[in-house]
């Protein structure tokens, strides 16, 4: 079987995103969330719901009380903020997982598609952009297509790193011309087959390429700023390296400078340790 | 003893059972000392070249930047008995993403702010490996001085 053919077929066959993810995403974009409904969905389930009061009592969120349960921790964070954090923990299981293909050791993916989203957050703060959990959402989810892309990665790298240090290919462009499909792109499947809305796909799909993105072109731009932050950081960064293209239109149209990006790393820079702690992961891969 | 610097940090020893560690440098440069005789070194893990864009935080953490993290680099080297003459100096890191006008050069600026700190101050570098759109991770042994730098999907190298 062709590698796209058999990646398609293992789409249908990958483990779902646990479905209070995509329920609370449904009630967001309807704009009917409550808290009450948010705190019905999660008492469905006592281990996210556990899991969920240990991020919100994380030295990071900085509460200054104890919060022992779900209606309580958006008492004090508010709706947004716990429903973030109820998104970082549903990508905990498939994010966290070593991905060799990509040289990640455990827990270096799910450190940088966190990161991502809480600099994504950031960013769309200073924008004042609407629809801020769909871009915390997708700059969180946005690489979940390299779970599914590891083994294909793995088994083809020194024809794909060939094409990146030779022919001037991006990591992303050396995928698609060797596999056939590239991770953005599946990543963007995934989406859509969990049942995530057709923005959120859109969002994934064009995230190294945001001018590609149409009418989701703004939220795009926002995660692949964030995407880009964080790989200049190093935050679970793996055998692609920096090889991403930087289109400066991007900027351009954020109307955000090269200084702003400096005051954001340096921004970011000073609670880096706080969410290594607040997910539980040392920031020391397997040497 | 695993000693592991993170991001914006900085850690200096004596021991020669440690291994003094920094993981993922991407466009943030890493800088590396030892001295053989003193059996001192130090490990600097910085991210932005200047400490004027913001110098609070320089004051509150001086590692974030170049011009104020090299200088407490070589300060807490000194103060463990190393001498600036004997000491071997290695940097790694600066990469950048595919930018073909370098306006986000941010490795670039990083490593620029470095060179001139080191040429102010007669520091002579003895290896260097910057650059490109690969991830670093360095590594001091303090036994025995050696000095390891792993760039992703290409090896490891020693000095």
């Amino acid at each position: 079987m062709k590698p796209v053919q058999e990646i398609l077929s293992e789409i249908k066959h990958f483990d779902p995103i646990p479905q209070i993810a995509v329920q609370c995403m449904e009630l967001i974009e309807s704009d009917k969330a409550s808290l009450q409904g948010i705190a019905d969905l999660v008492a469905y389930d006592p281990m996210i719901s556990a899991d969920l009061l240990r991020l919100c009592n994380s030295a990071y969120i900085g509460l200054a009380r104890h919060v022992e349960s779900v209606r309580e921790a958006v008492n004090y964070l508010g709706l947004n903020r716990v429903v973030e954090l109820l998104m970082v923990q549903c990508g905990r299981s498939h994010l966290e997982k070593a991905q060799a293909g990509y040289d990640l050791a455990r827990g270096e993916l799910w450190r940088h598609s966190a990161a991502g989203a809480f600099i994504a957050r950031m960013l769309a703060e200073k924008r004042q952009a609407e629809k801020r959990h769909l871009i915390f959402t997708a700059a969180l989810l946005k690489d979940m297509g390299k779970v599914l892309m590891d083994h294909h990665v793995h088994d083809d790298f020194i024809r794909i790193q060939r094409l990146v240090a030779e022919a001037g290919h991006s990591f992303r462009e050396a995928e698609k011309a060797v596999i056939g499909m590239d991770h953005a792109e599946l990543g963007g499947l995934l989406a859509r087959q969990w049942n995530f809305s057709p923005q959120m796909a859109a969002i994934i799909s064009h995230h190294h390429q945001p001018l590609a993105a149409g009418e989701m072109e703004l939220e795009t731009m926002l995660v692949y700023v964030a995407d880009t932050i964080c790989m200049m950081m190093g935050i679970g960064v793996g055998a692609d390296g920096l090889a991403y293209r930087f289109y400066r239109e991007v900027l351009e149209k954020l109307s955000l400078t090269a200084r702003d990006v400096q005051l954001i790393i340096a921004e970011f820079g000073v609670h880096l340790n706080e969410i290594d702690k607040m997910l539980g992961i040392s920031p020391s891969p397997a040497a | 003893m695993n000693i592991i610097v993170g991001v914006s940090d900085m850690k200096v020893s004596n021991n020669p059972g440690d291994m003094i560690i920094t993981y993922s440098l991407g466009s943030c440069i890493g800088v590396a000392v030892y001295d053989r005789e003193a059996r001192v070194g130090g490990l600097l893990h910085y991210m932005l070249p200047e400490s004027e864009l913001d110098k609070e935080k320089a004051g509150r953490n001086p590692f974030m930047f170049a011009d104020t993290g090299i200088p407490a680099l070589f300060k807490a080297a000194y103060q463990l008995g190393a001498k600036k003459q004997r000491m071997k100096v290695v940097a790694a890191g600066g990469s950048q993403v595919l930018d073909q006008n370098g306006f986000f050069n941010i490795g670039k600026r990083n490593h620029t702010a470095m060179r001139k700190i080191f040429f102010r101050n007669n520091v002579l570098l003895d290896h260097e490996n910057i650059g490109g759109v690969v991830n670093r991770t360095v590594r001091i042994c303090m036994d025995t001085g050696e000095i390891n730098i792993k760039i992703s999907g290409q090896g490891e190298i020693s000095i």
